[in-house]
């Protein structure tokens, strides 16, 4: 299995099976278009993502390595946040800034199963709850006036309760 | 009548003594005055077989079992509608629950009661039911049970789930029901329902209702069987009431003397205690008041104060993300996401999050204001799901209207079941805003006439139109004018449509991409001559055939399946004259068949019928049946 060296952005350098290596379409596309030799010693900088970030990003497409390709954009798939398989679940159970970090690195990266799975679980993060526990789980601050909370209040309550 | 369909006991009770004046409450069991509306039966408009009416007044056939036309009985049941090529793919499928309801049924009650039981008198396949809703004087649903399908042994049940404490009287109840794990189509009789004529409740605060103190005196006997059944054994259901009802005095109080006798601490207490109106009750409303007004509130005053820096808003994450995020949202979330903070209110109003728009799952909740707040955020609406929603005026069709002027532009797919606000004027704007319309739904639409189907014909790119239960009458023309014009048909649901003709069938015998047709019940059909013969010969890549209860159904005109390589289900139900040649013919020669319904095909017999379930057990051969109470004794 020929191997491909990715570095982070400070500096360490990751050596991946060429095949995990490409199911981010970001390093796909580069390997295919820019035609780097894989034979060759370059490494491939990625200057988005730290190496934290790139060992996580590893870690999960080794798992993954063998899925079958992603579904097309289906609007109407997909949407269900209860799909999370188990070992996804434990691999998400990081600190929140580590969180935005992969999806923002499986943005860069362009892999759209990990990009998904990590947005569903921040959905995961809101759903269920009521404004106040957002604002806590997110650390945000309520900025309405009294009276712009009372609107908004009544334009939103109604799909509250059973 | 009336008499045999209510039960009323007086009871006494302790409460307020009032002049030395014991006090008493009314014990009232009832079955259906009327069903007021419902989503599906499987019998037709004119007729009393299977149809939902049949729910009403005592129960006729329990405790036999078997199918039954007296029963109620819905259109389909399993997955075989859910396989076949017409099936329907939910919008916005996060704002479904675990258990999707498919069907339901609002029963109305003579008497306005607070109810302890419902009790579902289950005649044929038991197991679907899966919600049970109350509705308040004000017209407000609240949940009362929810639940998952159940696979229950094929008996006559009596299946009582354990209700929530309801603190308001209703005389509105709506059962909901999910079919996926029925066998066959699941029959009902007869539900009783069991209330007070004042809220009471057990002494002791740790049971909620009645039915948590029967359990914890050791009145109920449940079975492991059906682990969600308060009456598991019908001989012997409603029993532990009829106990509990002589030792009332010992155990219980009236609801509204608790209350003043707990909380007479205040106005503002007092005040919510008489105008508190959801479960559960006192003590947990007292409690998050308190919380309120010791934790949450000066923790308000200090956030006003204090400005925290926040993480996820404004720093990294573009809109781009959050959008990406928040499409995995249901409804609910987003909209609780709008009273966040202002940048939320902003993002989570996005038109993009807004483009497919599934209101089904809130049709309790549904009302005029919430469309109106809905509005604004759905410039770039494209599928629109409203069914169920809307009834009992809780949407006027003006308010409709104002919507699709709004909002309706640039719609591509939208359902209306069961609304029955839907009326012409409506389909006439339908007509005139919403042009590029590919798929519209309008099962159950009662308020349509015909003046508004005419107006149909200017919706140039439709694709998909259901008309289940509703008044149209040109069946015959409609299937000449498809036949002609739309010769890349793929499905036809002409199911009940007396009208419809052997001309009409004929004429679509042009469509021979047709994948799915559904004649069941086109009496019209009569003896279909050489026209059904020609359209199954035409149509080579039929997948279903629903053919039940065309009377005059020969073997003859049934051959040309045998061609039909990709046919996987068809049903036969009430073909009296076909023999046991041609099925055996298809069960042999149609390789992707999964199921056969033979029911009340009396030119085959029970044996054949187990002779072929052994030989092909890949094929699911339905065949009901009916037990009656002196068969099984």
């Amino acid at each position: 299995m020929p191997n491909i060296k990715l570095q982070s952005s400070d500096g360490e350098v990751f050596e991946v099976d060429v095949d995990i290596a490409k199911c981010s379409v970001t390093i796909k596309t580069m390997l295919e278009d820019l035609g780097m030799d894989e034979d060759e010693e370059e490494v491939v900088p990625l200057p988005n993502v730290n190496s934290a970030i790139l060992r996580k990003v590893i870690q999960w497409a080794t798992y993954h390595k063998d899925d079958p390709p992603p579904p097309e954009d289906d609007e109407n798939k997909d949407k269900r946040t209860d799909d999370i398989s188990s070992w996804d679940a434990d691999f998400l159970k990081v600190d929140q800034g580590t969180l935005y970090e992969l999806i923002l690195a499986a943005n860069y990266l362009d892999i759209k199963g990990l990009l998904e799975v990590t947005c569903k679980t921040v959905a995961n993060m809101i759903k269920g709850k009521t404004p106040e526990e957002v604002r806590k789980t997110f650390n945000i601050k309520n900025d309405f006036s009294p009276s712009e909370e009372e609107q908004v209040r009544k334009e939103n309550e109604w799909c509250e309760e059973k | 009548m009336i008499s045999h369909e209510i039960k009323i006991e007086v009871v006494p009770i302790n409460g307020e003594r009032i002049e030395g004046k014991e006090e008493t409450v009314v014990f009232i069991e009832q079955f259906v005055k009327d069903v007021c509306d419902f989503s599906s039966q499987y019998g037709s408009n004119i007729s009393i077989s299977y149809t939902a009416y049949n729910i009403a007044g005592n129960p006729s056939k329990f405790p036999d079992y078997g199918d039954f036309p007296q029963a109620f009985v819905m259109r389909t049941y399993g997955q075989w509608w859910d396989k076949a090529p017409s099936r329907l793919i939910d919008y916005m499928p996060q704002n479904n629950v675990n258990v999707v309801s498919q069907d339901y049924i609002d029963l109305e009650y003579y008497q306005e009661v607070y109810p302890i039981r419902v009790s579902i008198y289950e005649t044929y396949n038991p197991g679907s039911v899966i919600g049970i809703w109350a509705q308040n004087s004000e017209g407000k649903w609240y949940q009362l049970w929810n639940g998952f399908p159940q696979v229950v042994p094929h008996k006559p049940r009596i299946f009582s789930p354990h209700l929530q404490l309801c603190n308001f009287k209703t005389k509105m109840i709506r059962l909901e029901f999910n079919h996926s794990l029925l066998d066959y189509y699941t029959e009902l009789d007869a539900v009783l329902l069991i209330g007070t004529s004042e809220l009471i409740v057990p002494n002791n605060l740790r049971n909620q209702n009645l039915n948590d103190l029967s359990k914890e005196l050791g009145y109920l006997k449940q079975s492991d069987d059906d682990i969600y059944n308060l009456t598991p054994d019908y001989l012997k259901a409603n029993r532990d009431l009829t106990i509990l009802k002589k030792t009332l005095c010992k155990h219980c109080t009236l609801f509204k003397s608790r209350i003043i006798d707990n909380i007479s601490k205040g106005k503002l207490v007092s005040k919510l205690g008489q105008h508190y109106q959801s479960v559960p009750p006192i003590e947990e409303a007292f409690k998050s008041l308190q919380q309120f007004l010791q934790e949450d509130f000066p923790k308000l005053i200090r956030d006003i104060h204090h400005s925290i820096p926040n993480t996820i808003n404004e720093q990294n994450n573009s809109k781009f993300f959050i959008l990406k995020i928040l499409k995995n949202l249901d409804l609910r979330s987003l909209c609780c996401l709008c009273r966040v903070n202002k940048h939320f209110n902003n993002i989570a109003r996005d038109a993009l999050l807004y483009t497919s728009l599934n209101l089904k799952p809130y049709w309790y909740c549904l009302n005029t204001s919430a469309l109106n707040s809905l509005a604004p955020r759905c410039h770039y609406l494209q599928q629109l799901d409203l069914s169920w929603c809307g009834n009992y005026n809780m949407i006027k069709y003006q308010d409709f209207i104002h919507f699709l002027y709004t909002s309706g532009t640039v719609l591509t797919h939208l359902r209306l079941n069961c609304c029955q606000f839907v009326n012409d004027a409506i389909i006439l704007e339908i007509s005139k805003i919403c042009k590029n319309l590919k798929e519209l739904c309008l099962c159950n639409c009662m308020g349509v006439t015909n003046e508004g189907f005419s107006k149909l014909e200017s919706l140039r790119f439709l694709e998909r139109l259901e008309l289940y239960r509703t008044t149209i009458e040109t069946s015959t023309l409609f299937a000449v004018e498809l036949g002609n014009s739309c010769p890349y048909l793929e499905s036809v649901d002409f199911w009940k449509a007396q009208t419809l003709t052997p001309h009409g069938v004929r004429a679509l015998s042009h469509c021979t991409k047709l994948r799915e047709v559904d004649f069941g019940w086109c009496g019209g059909m009569g003896a279909p001559g050489d026209s059904l013969r020609a359209l199954l010969f035409s149509c080579r890549y039929l997948e279903k055939v629903f053919l039940a209860a065309l009377r005059g159904l020969t073997d003859r005109d049934l051959e040309p399946l045998l061609l039909c390589q990709r046919l996987q289900q068809l049903d036969l139900l009430g073909a009296r004259s076909l023999t046991p040649d041609i099925c055996y013919g298809i069960l042999l020669f149609c390789p992707k068949l999964e199921m056969i319904d033979l029911s009340f095909c009396e030119g085959i017999n029970d044996f054949i019928v187990q002779e072929w379930r052994q030989q092909y057990p890949h094929v699911s051969i339905k065949r009901s049946f009916q037990i009656t109470n002196s068969d099984m004794i």
